[in-house]
């Protein structure tokens, strides 16, 4: 038993045993959530495959609108943080402000407290309406455009960006700063303007890891519930908050709108998976040391 | 012209965007009465804040800092031994085997949340601290995978090979040689997971179902209530925690060799 | 006429870490010269002063002519193939297309790149690697080309391979051509002079026929050449 013991591979296998434990209950949580959402609940006596739910999507008109929406915030969110990422790298890399680590706080920062931050400021009571009424550009705080609470979820896109701007940036500028240091001496020595060689080459290079944060923040953006509850807009609710609802609603008729938003999200899920698994195969990530 | 004072002012409004939702929470905090039509606050105390530490409110930090650092270093403990083992993993499966690792932060955390309540409901660990401390760790084990991994990567099987012909074990590689060199990415990973872990609401909530407490769950009705004083001051304390954590352990310098 | 000339420089990286004072040096046109050195001396620093990248601290550098630094590492865009990483050069300089095309085209074909010409970077191997990076430094026809440590890393065939290629380009460009190795055998093979940098000073200037002439350059050959005596007896 000793000798077994002191055999590399044995402690090896024996070492990832706890953590292969939890992605298994992970992958069988997954299992059981893709398996409810075709009809499959033991416990309430349905097992027979169906495509109910998914039926249930393409006529239910609340649902379809829910989905655009969040669709909509999300891409949009993400898109923004990974534009604004970018700039500020490059302006960071260019202009060599090494010591700027004050840019990524908003890591540290939860989303509740973002949503406590956007209330504070742009609630119609609080510090930035109180400026403008000071400066009589309104003239009570009613007439202030909150964008807490809106039509457009412009708040949660905004809250969303605070966040995943530093995200990426903390992601991105490593990477853009390790290969701006091998080429821009190749492409000073070739006369390409600043301008060209970040679209030529900068750009190009990081691009893998920019998809991934894309990716990510996406994902998390999608399914998330405790912004849009907060701070989003209160008769379009995006999806997670409705899907909550339904979940906790003792309603039986509500549970089979979870289970088809639960799909939903299965299946952006999904296409995230493949197009994250897309990028690392083609990426430079078989040449690369470090993985995002 | 361009002066050295213009060169940088972008970064400076960047660095005040990042400041002034903090300094907010800050401000309020402090701020007990404001009417709308003044310019200045009508009440400001800082006195308050005494008032603000009861007993209760001290078990209920120390416990959900507690519950934070344990879910944090079970983390780390399950996961470094697979950011041994990637390098040594054939570049093809590579790829594959980092899909799954990262399917936590690829597929929007309803989906599995929802599985999960399933099987903790089933085993009886949901509504525990045990059950909320895992499903912290089914949150943060890519993270920690990613970090640890490119680490390791650089220096795993180079090593790994010098002592496997030196004759010794691994558990002195580890010890006198492995763990020196990354030791500044296992305290910067440590920092990263216990903000992540600190910042949980959701999860917390799905599966503790309100039995268990932290201090996210105690903070988000305050939030959305009326007495703004208050939910700002629990918030502030909240953030400088996280802020905290956040200057000590994962801006510490980190040891980047390349290769 | 001097293609390029260092009048009285101060070359250092910093303020505190000067590698030279009261620098001369002045290369003729067309001329082909080696720089020698122990590793670390500052030889690649010359390079960079020569191409801007590093500006002098003090004095003045005169350069008549475009110029072409081809780096150790190479330097290959990995987002571009091989084709596109020569044209790239032509490209920013606003060639209309067909005259990169065929510019490209017989580049690919006197570095023998037609098999490897649509494959990114990272599927190179270290010789083939070298010879596009050579084929882009001289895709716009510089007047002057500077390159670092051509043939280190590279085996032994590859290497002879890559020496050959470099002959040929300053025969056929007449390219003042200035290279900085530790490889004794580059240079005497291929350098009309040589210069040879020691600790904060220039041990030798001398042309590759005067070597023995020259008692500091004697004196830098001594180890190689009894190295060689060695080898000879050996084999």
């Amino acid at each position: 038993m000793k000798k077994l013991l002191e055999n590399r591979k044995v402690i090896r296998v024996l070492s990832i045993i706890p953590i292969t434990i939890l992605y298994l209950i992970l992958f069988y949580g997954i299992f059981i959530s893709i398996v409810r959402s075709f009809g499959i609940y033991e416990a309430i006596g349905l097992n027979k495959f169906t495509l109910k739910y998914l039926i249930d999507i393409i006529m239910n008109k609340e649902v379809q609108f829910a989905i655009i929406r969040t669709f909509v915030v999300s891409f949009v969110e993400a898109l923004i943080s990974v534009i604004l990422a970018v700039l500020i790298s490059v302006y960071l890399i260019k202009n060599d402000i090494t010591n700027h680590k004050v840019l990524y706080v908003p890591i540290a920062v939860p989303h509740i407290v973002v949503a406590m931050m956007m209330i504070l400021l742009f609630a119609q009571n609080g510090f930035i309406s109180r400026i403008f009424y000071h400066l009589g550009i309104i003239n009570d705080s009613q007439e202030f455009n909150s964008i807490l609470n809106d039509k457009y979820n412009i708040g949660v896109i905004v809250a969303y960006v605070f966040k995943g701007t530093a995200y990426v940036l903390s992601v991105i500028y490593l990477i853009m700063k390790k290969n701006d240091y091998r080429y821009f001496e190749v492409a000073k020595l070739m006369n390409v303007k600043y301008g060209r060689y970040v679209r030529d080459i900068l750009l190009p290079t990081s691009m893998d890891s920019l998809i991934t944060s894309f990716l990510i923040l996406f994902s998390f953006s999608f399914g998330a519930y405790e912004l849009p509850y907060m701070i989003g807009n209160t008769s379009n609710k995006l999806l997670p908050v409705i899907a909550y609802e339904k979940h906790l609603s003792p309603n039986l008729y509500d549970k089979p709108i979870f289970l088809s938003i639960n799909l939903v999200m299965i299946v952006i899920g999904v296409i995230i998976i493949v197009i994250y698994k897309k990028v690392l195969d083609n990426g430079y990530f078989k040449k690369q040391k470090h993985y995002i | 012209m361009v002066t050295l004072k213009n060169k940088n002012i972008i970064y400076k409004i960047l660095v005040v965007l990042v400041v002034i939702p903090i300094f907010a929470i800050f401000i309020q905090s402090v701020i007990l009465r404001y009417d709308y039509k003044s310019i200045l606050p009508d009440v400001i105390s800082i006195d308050n804040f005494k008032k603000f530490f009861t007993a209760n409110y001290f078990k209920l930090l120390l416990s959900s800092i507690l519950i934070s650092i344990i879910s944090a270093i079970i983390t780390i403990i399950i996961s470094l031994p697979i950011a041994n083992i990637l390098p040594n993993v054939s570049m093809n499966h590579r790829t594959t085997l980092y899909v799954i690792f990262l399917t936590p932060i690829l597929v929007p955390q309803f989906v599995y949340f929802y599985g999960i309540q399933n099987v903790f409901a089933k085993t009886g660990i949901i509504n525990t601290h045990l059950g909320v401390i895992l499903s912290h760790v089914i949150v943060m084990m890519p993270y920690a995978i990613i970090n640890l991994s490119n680490d390791i990567v650089l220096y795993g099987k180079k090593y790994e090979e010098v002592a496997f012909v030196m004759g010794v074990s691994d558990y002195k590689l580890y010890k006198d040689i492995m763990l020196p060199l990354i030791k500044g990415t296992l305290i910067n990973t440590l920092g990263l997971l216990f903000i992540i872990s600190f910042s949980q609401y959701f999860i917390t909530l799905m599966i503790g179902g309100g039995v268990v407490k932290t201090y996210a769950t105690y903070i988000f009705p305050l939030i959305l209530g009326n007495d703004r004083n208050f939910a700002a001051k629990a918030t502030f304390i909240y953030i400088a925690i996280n802020i905290i954590i956040y200057i000590i352990f994962v801006n510490s310098k980190r040891e980047v060799t390349d290769e | 006429m001097n293609s390029i000339e260092i009048i009285d420089g101060k070359i250092g990286y910093t303020k505190n870490e000067v590698l030279f004072e009261n620098f001369n040096l002045k290369i003729q046109k067309k001329e082909f010269l080696t720089i020698l050195g122990k590793t670390g001396v500052g030889k690649s620093t010359i390079l960079r002063v020569i191409s801007g990248l590093l500006a002098l601290q003090s004095g003045t550098l005169k350069v008549s002519g475009e110029m072409s630094l081809c780096f150790q590492d190479s330097r290959l865009f990995p987002n571009m193939t091989v084709y596109e990483n020569i044209a790239y050069p032509l490209k920013v300089k606003n060639y209309n297309k067909d005259e990169i095309k065929s510019i490209v085209d017989s580049l690919i074909k006197d570095f023998r790149l037609e098999n490897i010409k649509d494959r990114k970077p990272n599927n190179l191997s270290g010789g083939e690697t070298k010879r596009v990076a050579l084929a882009r430094c001289i895709a716009t026809k510089p007047k002057i080309l500077l390159l670092d440590e051509p043939t280190s890393n590279l085996d032994f065939e590859v290497k002879i391979e890559v020496r050959e290629l470099i002959k040929n380009i300053h025969k056929k460009y007449k390219c003042t051509t200035v290279m900085v190795t530790h490889d004794i055998f580059d240079s005497l093979y291929l350098s009309d002079n040589i210069l040879i940098l020691g600790d904060k000073k220039i041990i030798a200037y001398i042309s590759n026929q005067n070597i023995n002439k020259d008692k500091n350059a004697a004196e830098y050959f001594k180890p190689f050449i009894e190295e060689l005596n060695i080898l000879k007896n050996k084999l």
